[in-house]
């Protein structure tokens, strides 16, 4: 902030007054009413600082495996530094890939890395959909309202969950597209609250969930056959006109160094960063009995190096 | 200084995955992701960087191998810059797990490496030595003098000729009868080691010259034979002579 000193004698010098983090109004009452779940008052822009800069976020380990993120992170930081605003912040992207193929992953990467929270949105048919009838049924709050609210926090990592089991309704599409869409989404209005929303800070994930074999890659009779995780057209547009669509996958190639990033953060998250216990973690993930043609399960491999970090502490405090 | 360096970006082909980023408004100048192994004068470094329009902004020298002389280093080189899918897999484990992780990783590589490509040496030296025999053998079947028997207008022709059938005859000599021939042949096939004199002979002097001096040695050595009790007798006194005098 830049305060002009008026009436002085001198030449107006500038007194600057830097505070601790940026912050930022995100509501704005449309009618006499104030802001609804105290979001009249500043929230606090989260992340940034030494985290946008080259050896931070972008050079920091766990995403080797998704061809082009740590590209797509390192020009989101260099942008965000270059404008001078402070937090983190990065233009829409949309995760697309079957299950288990590490989409939860990357968006834990990125929220943890970055230093903000992160909020969930399962989208259905139904999201955002109304069914009052008496002006005595009131809504609740829009999530991204509710999670900067909950986190005080402007710019929350907000991941949109969709699934190819349930395909949403063209309404429901175009509120999303207006949460996210960076020309639109600085004045997001929230009927029910009568509440202008700025939502241009949030860091949009866009999850789509295909669906593939669970098992051994025979299809048994009641099993449903798997689809492929598309975007929605309209969604699918916006996201590659102002961000990027990555297509996940798990080739075998990248097998190896797959189940490496998700040890190595793992171990990170829990401020491990002995070589040994992360070689344990690594050969207890090796041993996860996997389909023989198809990959395993991200959501696996976390969960066994989490158990297996777990044995370790153990071992350590019973030693 | 570095010599040579092969670069991937990491991971590989990142550009082909990110569909509609970088904006095109910002092409030409964004940040690049790189791996790169570098070979400089004493060693061997695998670098990860993060570049903007060209230049480094910030660079990890991940790992690093000193060989014991440089055409070991260049060995190291040759064997692992053709391993570019592994280059972010190292990049990440070498900066976890150390340095001896990854030379325990590549030494056996490099060993490989170069005893195949001894083992591609040798299978080509020895391609190229079979071919130099062959083409030995070819130059000398184009160049060696042989003779030829032919028939011709009723003559039967003993005719010297170098390399191919069809090549011009360096002489020629003809009989009116097969046995005249035979008996010819039976000294000629012993004088094979002087048909390049012949030839010389052809140069400067004729045909006639040629046939009258063989003929004239036929003979002194059919007499020299016949005076050592050696000759067969008959049409053909040479028929079981083997060049012995």
């Amino acid at each position: 902030m830049v305060a002009l000193s008026k009436n002085s004698s001198r030449p107006a010098v500038p007194h600057v007054f830097i505070g601790e983090q940026p912050s930022v109004i995100v509501a704005h009452p449309m009618g006499g009413h104030g802001a609804p779940l105290g979001l009249e008052r500043p929230l606090p822009l989260l992340g940034g600082g030494y985290r946008l800069a080259p050896g931070g976020m972008p050079s920091t380990l766990g995403i080797d495996h998704v061809p082009g993120l740590r590209h797509f992170i390192a020009e989101a930081c260099r942008h965000r530094a270059l404008c001078g605003r402070g937090g983190y912040h990065q233009p829409p992207i949309a995760l697309v890939g079957q299950n288990g193929v590490g989409k939860g992953f990357v968006a834990h990467w990125i929220a943890r890395n970055a230093g903000v929270p992160l909020f969930r949105m399962p989208v259905g048919h139904d999201f955002g959909a109304s069914h009052a009838v008496h002006d005595v049924e009131q809504t609740l709050p829009p999530v991204p309202m509710v999670a900067m609210a909950a986190a005080r926090c402007a710019n929350p990592v907000i991941v949109v969950e969709l699934d190819v089991d349930n395909p949403i309704a063209a309404e429901v599409e175009e509120t999303l597209i207006s949460m996210i869409d960076p020309r639109t989404n600085s004045r997001w209005i929230d009927d029910g609250r009568q509440t202008i929303l700025d939502l241009s800070h949030v860091s949009w994930i866009v999850e789509v969930q295909g669906r593939r074999l669970h098992s051994s890659g025979v299809r048994k009779p009641n099993e449903l056959r798997p689809i492929e995780a598309v975007l929605p057209d309209r969604l699918e547009n916006t996201i590659r006109d102002s961000g990027a669509v990555f297509r996940l996958d798990a080739p075998r190639q990248l097998e190896e160094l797959r189940i490496l990033d998700v040890a190595i953060d793992i171990c990170a998250a829990s401020m491990v960063s002995d070589p040994d216990v992360l070689a344990s973690v690594l050969a207890d993930i090796r041993e996860i009995d996997g389909p023989s043609f198809d990959y395993v399960g991200c959501d696996e491999i976390v969960r066994t190096a989490k158990w297996s970090l777990s044995r370790h502490f153990a071992d350590e405090h019973l030693g | 200084m570095v010599k040579h360096a092969v670069q991937v970006p990491t991971p590989d082909a990142a550009n082909d995955r990110i569909e509609g980023w970088p904006p095109s408004g910002l092409a030409g100048a964004v940040t690049e992701i790189v791996v790169r192994l570098e070979i400089d004068d004493t060693a061997l470094r695998l670098v990860r960087a993060i570049e903007y329009a060209g230049a480094p902004v910030t660079e990890i020298e991940a790992w690093r191998l000193e060989c014991e002389n440089d055409s070991r280093t260049a060995d190291s080189y040759e064997a692992l810059s053709s391993k570019q899918e592994f280059f972010s897999y190292w990049s990440v484990g070498v900066q976890v797990f150390g340095r001896e992780w990854l030379n325990r990783t590549t030494i056996g590589m490099i060993d490989a490496f170069i005893e195949e490509r001894d083992e591609e040496r040798e299978r080509l030296a020895g391609e190229a030595e079979k071919e130099r025999l062959r083409q030995e053998d070819a130059r000398v079947a184009e160049t060696r003098i042989a003779a030829y028997f032919r028939e011709k207008k009723g003559n039967f022709l003993l005719e010297l000729e170098r390399g191919s059938i069809k090549a011009k005859p360096i002489w020629s000599i003809a009989f009116e009868e097969s046995w005249e021939r035979d008996r010819f042949w039976d000294w000629l096939a012993w004088q094979a080691d002087r048909f390049e004199e012949f030839a010389d002979f052809m140069r400067d002097g004729c045909k006639l010259e040629l046939e009258r001096k063989l003929l004239r040695e036929m003979l002194v050595t059919e007499q020299a034979v016949k005076k050592q009790g050696l000759g067969s007798g008959g049409r053909r006194p040479l028929r079981f002579w083997r060049g012995e005098l």
